[in-house]
């Protein structure tokens, strides 16, 4: 089932005429790539988890009217980050409510991938977010301005800014060498 | 207009390499709400198995009372389905639509109880279906 030949729209439509095995194999195909949209905006991977799961649920519920007119994760990236959203407000909250405490950041043993995971931290979120929905999500401009209701050219600016940042960036800049 | 930014395919990698997917539970809800879903899908059909026979029995059971025990006087003017054939039904609503028809009467309107504008036996077994109905049409 997780390889499941099908397109997303073909399991949709078998989701609205009944076939039970249908929807699990759209959660099985996407809940990896949902996890990792809600890790970006939550601070942990439980919660992020919650998120994605959340998510589909939303989805499992929407499904027997649902017609498709994008990619499922343009459909989808709203909804995930909506849901990992409010989980991150939920861990604000009981952190407010909590002494503070310094959050470790996550330790990458290699030193190329520590350094441009902190390159990636100081982006501003939104050049941030559109960078990765291309670099790692491989979704199109066109798909990234739909999933956040924003100009194309926002997009494109978004990207242009974030890849001019880590490129000034003395240690990344051998990843624009050739 | 921007042009396309270009991201290094080695960069994009790296990228994908900082988010790792997580080791998911084996009792991850959605698949245990899809896969209730999945069970749900095939429930109907035996309440549908269910019903069915309940209603054949409990029309036979009307006829055969019927049959023996011929009630006399008149029936009642009004059925209790009177708001349609969505209304909830009680077997005694099928028996009295059964003594109607049995006795040549012009029913009310208000017996057709499925809906197709006639009035008959097909309206009594909707009616003993729907007094013996488990809830589940809802679901």
């Amino acid at each position: 089932m997780p390889n499941d030949p099908r397109t997303d729209q073909e399991l949709l439509d078998a989701v609205r005429a009944g076939d039970p095995t249908a929807f699990e194999a759209l959660y099985l195909r996407h809940r990896d790539w949902a996890f990792r949209v809600a890790r970006r905006f939550t601070s942990e991977d439980a919660r992020a988890m919650d998120a994605a799961q959340e998510s589909f649920l939303f989805l499992l519920k929407r499904a027997p009217t649902l017609r498709l007119t994008a990619r499922l994760t343009t459909f989808l990236y709203p909804t995930v980050k909506h849901h990992a959203l409010a989980q991150r407000r939920s861990v604000d909250q009981a952190d407010a409510d909590r002494p503070a405490e310094v959050r470790a950041p996550p330790i990458h043993t290699d030193e190329r991938l520590a350094l441009l995971e902190s390159a990636l931290a100081r982006l501003p979120d939104p050049q941030r977010e559109a960078l990765l929905m291309q670099a790692v999500d491989g979704m199109t401009h066109g798909e990234i301005a739909l999933a956040l209701s924003i100009p194309l050219g926002t997009v494109k600016s978004r990207i242009h800014a974030a890849v001019n940042t880590l490129r000034s960036d003395g240690p990344l800049r051998g990843y624009f060498e050739d | 207009m921007h042009d396309d930014p270009h991201i290094p395919d080695r960069l994009a990698r790296d990228l994908g390499r900082l988010e790792s997917p997580p080791a998911w539970p084996a009792d991850d809800p959605v698949l245990v709400a899809a896969r209730r879903l999945r069970g749900r899908t095939r429930r109907p059909l035996r309440v549908a198995g269910w019903s069915a026979g309940l209603a054949a029995a409990a029309g036979l059971a009307i006829s055969t009372i019927v049959w023996f025990h011929p009630v006399r006087q008149g029936p009642a003017g009004t059925p209790a389905l009177a708001s349609g054939p969505a209304s909830p039904a009680t077997m005694l609503d099928a028996y009295r639509l059964t003594l109607i028809l049995d006795r040549r009467e012009t029913p009310a309107t208000t017996w057709d109880a499925d809906g197709n504008g006639a009035i008959d036996r097909a309206d009594v077994d909707t009616l003993a279906a729907r007094a013996v109905s488990l809830g589940e049409a809802s679901s």
